[in-house]
């Protein structure tokens, strides 16, 4: 790319063909290559149809918009799509607006109700996630010490006799991850995570939604022998989940250490 | 290995994550359209397939050639391009009258609109209406109060306007196809 400053003017010269090749072939390298400039173009070519549908354009720049957009069908139905929006304004009162000329006292008044909701709301909220923390906390609790006691009774490691449901999962392919659906009635998903044998010491789980949302850490987990198997166990609360994609992402307490990824779906 | 698989591996080129895959897809695709449509194809999505046809063809994935697939697929669109070029069709003469849009093409499209239009938030709709509906400087003086109605800056209220009619938009395409699926 030479040049990669357009000028709206150029983009609408372009979006008419009327571009030399050369200057067309760099607006293109530049539309496949900026996500950003292809948006760009295509509000262009919005404002372009609406200058169309508002006779603004000079008659050569409208006859031409009609020869180029009735070409091919595609742009033939934008065409047609801007003059029904035009119609169906024109069909439409207009809401009326604020004037920037206002008096600032019944705002201030306005706002100051809207803050003291807000802060009562807000408390609230507080208050109630703090009391959700509490009880998941202890919930957490109580689920791991189910989880080690089921351990150290039964050789194959975990089962899902109570309301638990038992997820295996190996370390991330590139080819995505298992797809999981959650039965009704559980109360709580056990994710028993494949791992080196190399790995040893303490980690932690972190359980995030795509892309990157970080939902919440098991904060200590520790690694063991299941059956011919090196696993790590983590145990979510089955409302953290809703259907669409998550990572689990387990790490060594030392610096340095091991990092390993697992993906999966809820469906 | 049959064309899934193909497809599969395009997508994988695009990136290791299919959805973000998925959607880098759909980018390409639509800025082949636009590049199609201003270089005066009579059917820039027709272009659109046969490009995307022919990457897929060429295995790309499989020559470390190190161009990004943008990059790539706009070389094999500039030479499918001067394919369809030298393709025999009709000419169509510069002084040849412009096809009238038939009134039930007309009506058609309207009635979508305003389906289109009950699907999206009263929010959206309001702003759609009013983004559109003033021209020359009332267009600029009304966007402006716009914007300040809503609290957001007049780039950020661009972009909305811009997003929201894309939606209608493909809504429309949707609801005209369904049509002609009933006919």
């Amino acid at each position: 790319m030479k040049n990669p400053i357009h000028t709206n003017g150029e983009i609408v010269e372009y979006l008419l063909g009327r571009l030399p090749p050369e200057r067309a072939d760099e607006i293109e390298e530049q539309i496949m290559m900026d996500d950003d400039f292809h948006q760009e173009v295509e509000i262009a070519e919005e404002d372009l149809l609406d200058r169309y549908v508002h006779n603004e354009l000079t008659a050569e720049d409208h006859h031409c918009v009609e020869t180029i957009f009735s070409r091919s069908p595609v742009r033939r139905q934008a065409l047609q799509s801007a003059v029904a929006l035009r119609r169906k304004i024109d069909s439409t009162e207009p809401v009326p607006l604020r004037s920037p000329r206002f008096s600032p006292y019944p705002y201030a008044v306005a706002a100051s109700i809207l803050l003291a909701a807000y802060l009562g709301v807000a408390n609230f909220q507080t208050a109630k996630q703090l009391k959700q923390s509490e009880s998941y906390v202890s919930f957490l609790a109580k689920e791991l010490e189910n989880a080690r006691q089921r351990n150290s009774s039964t050789s194959q490691g975990l089962s899902s006799q109570d309301p638990i449901m038992v997820a295996k999962l190996s370390p991330r392919k590139r080819t995505g991850g298992s797809r999981i659906q959650l039965p009704n009635g559980i109360r709580a998903v056990q994710f028993v995570l494949k791992v080196p044998s190399g790995f040893h010491g303490e980690g932690s789980v972190k359980l995030l939604a795509d892309p990157d949302q970080l939902i919440t850490t098991v904060p200590s987990v520790f690694p063991q022998d299941v059956g011919d198997q090196h696993v790590v166990v983590a145990t979510f609360p089955v409302e953290v989940f809703r259907t669409g994609n998550y990572r689990l992402l387990l790490v060594g307490k030392e610096l340095n250490s091991f990092t390993s990824e697992y993906s999966f779906g809820i469906q | 290995m049959d064309e899934q698989q193909d497809f599969d591996q395009f997508l994988h080129w695009l990136d290791s994550d299919r959805e973000r895959a998925g959607q880098r897809y759909e980018r390409i695709r639509r800025k082949l359209t636009t590049i199609y449509a201003a270089k005066g194809a009579d059917s820039p999505e027709d272009l659109t397939d046969r490009c995307i046809e022919r990457v897929i063809e060429k295995k790309p994935w499989a020559i470390a050639e190190g161009a990004t697939p943008e990059f790539y697929t706009l070389s094999v669109a500039r030479f499918i391009y001067l394919e369809w070029l030298r393709e025999p069709r009709s000419v169509q003469l510069d002084d040849q009258p412009i096809p009238e849009s038939k009134q039930s093409e007309v009506e058609e499209h309207y009635a979508c609109l305003e389906r289109c239009l009950g699907k999206i938030t009263d929010r959206n709709r309001m702003l759609v209406l009013e983004y559109y509906r003033y021209s020359k400087m009332a267009k600029i003086t009304r966007r402006a109060a716009l914007a300040r109605e809503l609290g957001i800056g007049p780039n950020a209220l661009r972009l909305r306007a811009h997003r929201i009619r894309k939606e209608l938009e493909k809504c429309i395409r949707q609801c005209i196809l369904s049509n002609e699926r009933i006919k």
